[in-house]
């Protein structure tokens, strides 16, 4: 892939509908949720792709068939059921025939290339669409275009990675002159990165930072280490995703907005974490950046919910949703999940906003497995043990 | 916003807070002075002193002169007898600490009350007084070699030294276990310094209290209080003052205190250990199949396969009368008639999710791999049968009542999965005919399993074994050698040979 959008046959009546409400939803959405219209609209939607995905993808419909859910019988997006991760490890879950896949990218969790997860898209018209107007919606509310800054790897390193074609496709998008990527084979470009950080400070140009959390602890700690700060141009912001997965020390999401207020000087409001992962289209923005350009009260920090997504928090062990404020897994219904399945039961652990799914909701980090109580071996240590084992 | 955890929904009475400590060193006065945090446990609030490296100093050092006082010369057998009777105590249901710990051990730990009860019963027997007179035997040939220098083997006379004191660090995941390693240092004439586990920080105390109320001399060799683990300065204290280490613990708690015991100090590690069943063909005769899963359900069941003892998977050998198939499902069948007698804990998000996560794994596989079958519960996660004709490896179990069946040919077959985990292999329960036991357990040991019981018997290991492989006691003691030649060559100064009505060269000659 070379992040151009790839060129498809013309696109299906549904997917036509589909890319119509992504992005009629960016001119109609109102920050107060989904209105009854718009809310039965999704339903249509959802149960048609839902549909269209249970004729198309063999293991899905097999799976749904052990539940008792057939199109025809389900009634709302809640029955459509979600996947769960595991289902992109272990099938291949695609509704066109695989070789033809505009793109497959694959989660980087595993060290066994057999072991990742996979999601296939026959085309990336609406994962084009999703991106662009959560990323307007979110994180550029205020203008067309801005200088972008990417602290990740280009996709030509990263064929299969999502967050690189991601990044990518927002600097085609929304970068304005002078973007560039400042990591490349060798790791990231420190000295690239601090001369375009200078000349944004001194020039006076609002830049967009973007990259994984772990990328800007890296930053910060060469920041400290050269005794340098900068104080970036008002308008200037952060964009950060995914946690640290021992590439460097954890740092609380709290300091890391501080740090970056001391060390780039950008507002806490204005550093907005993301979360999104391989196995859906849709990533879900902190709406801090917005309410403050909306002049309203930042806090508390919430994950927004696009019009063409559902979250629900369930029980783990029943799979049924519990009230705003419990913890539960997050299952995730992503009309942009087109080419696999809509529903996705993810490993993340969180809990929806007082309000209900309009009012967005908090993630609170992985679900870590069973943890180790006293002398019974924790699942991870023990399958460390045996890949030590094999080699 | 309040984040409910599930247990905390739990409907029972709510409990005063309950000291969980046990620290008989110090006077009112000293108690009062300490500074005191409740921690709350399932729905139990638990009172202890904040643990500072002061406070470590002077337990030490009052342990370290109660042992010498009271322990280091006292005779072996007497502190058995002592013991013996302790545990006898813990056999009266009225006992006010069992009562105790069968009322709050269930609510700290979530486990059901039938299966604490038996538990604990099934568990202290071991160390009753005929009992422990087994763990002296396997370890010691002459036990008196803990009073005083004995012959030996080599022709002259040993004696085995017991540590001063041992810090001990206890594992939480099963109530009672902590018993087997204050019993183990008391035989062998140690103090304890005890660490309490943050999931189940009661049990030691109420042990420790009732060896105080027998023998108000060994309880000052005892002190129990609750640490976070990893606190650095706390155990630089202990380990300082300590003649040795032992922890139950996991991989990670295990290595790093591993790094930071001071080379010298015997560290002895148990636990990070798996078990696994191996059921033959004899054991699924039509009269029998039954019963065989019966007490495989139970050794899974059994405090939710928190344990090292509890299997994570039953090898199952096929030529049987049933097939490795049928046994499954007779076996999914005990696995839900225990779940009805003995309610599994309710699960944290994260354990639920685990179990969830392996069942859906395998349920997708079992689309395209016939030989891949799920049996589980429904709705919840209280218990799962997974069958697995062609594993890729032995695979842990994300435990709470969750086991794999793999059918085999043949034990051999069993060989390959076993040796990637040669380190951490423990009980094998066996079902087979009497003439092959003897085979099963050479293969079994080489593969490195150091325990191999019967089905049904997995969760308590008989008296004096050799605890993940090792001597229990042996593994606390240092020797000292007196070489015969030095007997005999001392009386070259025996007065009566030097004196000089004697000649010079007389020593020895007699």
């Amino acid at each position: 892939m070379n992040g151009r959008s790839p060129t498809v046959p013309e696109l299906g009546e549904l997917d036509r509908r589909l890319l119509a409400w992504i992005e009629a939803s960016a001119q109609t959405r109102d920050d107060g949720g989904p209105t009854q219209a718009q809310e039965a609209e999704f339903d249509r939607l959802a149960l048609d792709l839902f549909a269209d995905q249970y004729e198309r993808n063999r293991p899905y419909r097999r799976y749904c068939r052990a539940r008792g859910a057939e199109p025809g019988q389900v009634r709302g997006w809640r029955e459509i059921p979600p996947v769960p991760l595991s289902a992109f490890r272990e099938l291949t879950l695609s509704c066109a025939p695989p070789e033809q896949a505009a793109a497959v990218f694959t989660t980087s969790g595993s060290t066994d290339p057999g072991r990742r997860g996979r999601n296939h898209h026959p085309h990336l018209h609406l994962y084009d669409a999703s991106l662009r107007t959560g990323f307007r919606q979110w994180f550029l509310p205020d203008r067309a275009q801005l200088r972008l800054l990417v602290l990740n790897p280009p996709p030509e390193q990263q064929p299969h990675s999502s967050l690189a074609y991601f990044l990518q496709r927002l600097v085609d998008s929304f970068g304005a002159a002078g973007s560039g990527t400042f990591v490349g084979a060798e790791g990231l470009d420190l000295d690239g990165l601090l001369a375009a950080l200078a000349a944004a400070e001194r020039d006076g140009v609002p830049v967009g930072l973007l990259g994984t959390s772990f990328a800007y602890v890296h930053l910060l700690d060469a920041l400290e280490a050269a005794g340098t700060a900068f104080r970036l141009p008002p308008g200037s912001r952060v964009l950060d995703t995914g946690g640290f997965k021992g590439r460097s020390r954890e740092v609380p999401a709290e300091a890391l907005r501080t740090a970056l207020g001391q060390r780039l000087g950008v507002p806490d409001a204005w550093c907005v974490n993301y979360y999104g992962m391989t196995e859906i289209s849709t990533q879900y923005y902190d709406t801090s950046l917005r309410r403050a350009w909306l002049g309203r009260d930042p806090a508390p920090r919430v994950k927004a919910v696009p019009p063409w997504a559902r979250v629900q928090a369930v029980d783990a062990g029943t799979g049924r949703p519990v009230p705003p404020g419990q913890r539960g897994l997050l299952v995730h219904h992503d009309l942009a999940n087109r080419g696999s399945v809509l529903a996705v039961l993810a490993e993340d652990v969180g809990h929806l906003a007082e309000g209900g799914p309009a009012g967005g909701f908090v993630l609170l980090g992985r679900a870590q497995g069973s943890a180790a109580r006293g002398c019974s071996l924790a699942l991870d240590e023990l399958l460390a043990a045996n890949e030590g084992g094999r080699s | 916003m309040t984040l409910l955890d599930p247990r905390a929904l739990e409907g029972a009475e709510p409990v005063e807070a309950v000291d969980a400590c046990f620290l008989p060193q110090l006077d009112d006065a000293e108690l009062a002075a300490l500074e005191w945090t409740t921690r709350r446990v399932g729905d139990v609030p638990l009172r202890g002193p904040v643990v500072t490296p002061a406070l470590v100093e002077v337990l030490c050092e009052r342990l370290l002169r109660a042992q010498a006082e009271v322990l280091a010369d006292r005779p072996v057998m007497e502190v058995l007898e002592t013991v013996g009777r302790v545990v006898a105590r813990w056999s009266d249901p009225d006992l006010p600490q069992r009562r105790t710990a069968e009322q709050l051990l269930p609510r700290i730990t979530g486990y059901a009350p039938d299966m604490v009860r038996r538990g604990l019963r099934d568990h202290l027997r071991t160390f009753r007084r005929d009992r422990l007179l087994r763990f002296l035997a396997q370890d010691f040939d002459n036990p008196l070699v803990l009073d005083g220098f004995q012959p030996n083997r080599a022709g002259g006379l040993s004696r085995a030294y017991g540590p001063r004191l041992t810090t001990q660090v206890f594992a939480g995941n099963v109530p009672g276990l902590p018993a087997w390693n204050l019993v183990c240092a008391l035989l062998v004439k140690s103090a304890t310094l005890g660490k309490s586990a943050g999931a189940e920080p009661l049990f030691p105390v109420l042990f420790a209290q009732t060896v105080a109320e027998e023998d108000p001399g060994l309880g000052r060799c005892l002190a129990v209080v609750h640490w976070p683990g990893g606190a650095e300065d706390v155990e630089q204290a202990a380990f300082a003052r300590s003649d040795a280490v032992t922890a139950t613990a996991g991989l990670r708690a295990t290595e790093s205190l591993a790094r930071r015991v001071p080379v010298g100090v015997p560290f002895v590690p148990y636990g990070h250990k798996v078990s696994f069943a191996v059921v033959g063909s004899e054991a699924l005769a039509l009269t029998r199949y039954a019963e065989t899963a019966r007490r495989v359900a139970r050794d899974v069941s059994q405090y939710d396969q928190q344990g090292c003892l509890s299997p994570h998977v039953v090898f199952v050998e096929r030529g049987g009368a049933v097939d490795p198939r049928a046994f499954a499902a007779a076996l999914a069948a005990e696995m839900d008639r225990y779940e009805q007698a003995r309610p599994r804990a309710r699960l944290r998000l994260e354990e639920d999710a685990a179990v969830t996560a392996v069942r859906a794994q395998y349920e997708l596989r079992s689309y395209d791999d016939p030989g891949v079958q799920v049996i589980a519960s429904s709705p919840g996660t209280a218990w799962t049968v997974v069958v697995e004709e062609r594993p890729e490896r032995f695979a842990p179990s994300p435990l709470n009542r969750v086991v794999r069946v793999h059918p085999v040919d043949a034990l051999e077959d069993v060989v390959p999965l076993l040796l990637p985990l040669r380190h951490h292999l423990q009980t094998a329960g066996v079902a087979c005919a009497p003439e092959r036991l003897d085979a099963w357990a050479s293969l079994l040991g080489r593969c490195g399993v150091d325990r191999v019981c019967a089905v049904g018997q997995m969760p308590q290991p008989a008296a004096g074994w050799h605890h993940d492989g090792r001597g229990s006691l042996a593994a606390l003691v240092r020797w000292t050698d007196v070489e015969g030649a030095a007997e005999t060559e001392v009386e070259r100064y025996d007065p009566e040979w030097t004196r000089p009505s004697h000649p010079p060269d007389a020593g020895g000659r007699r």
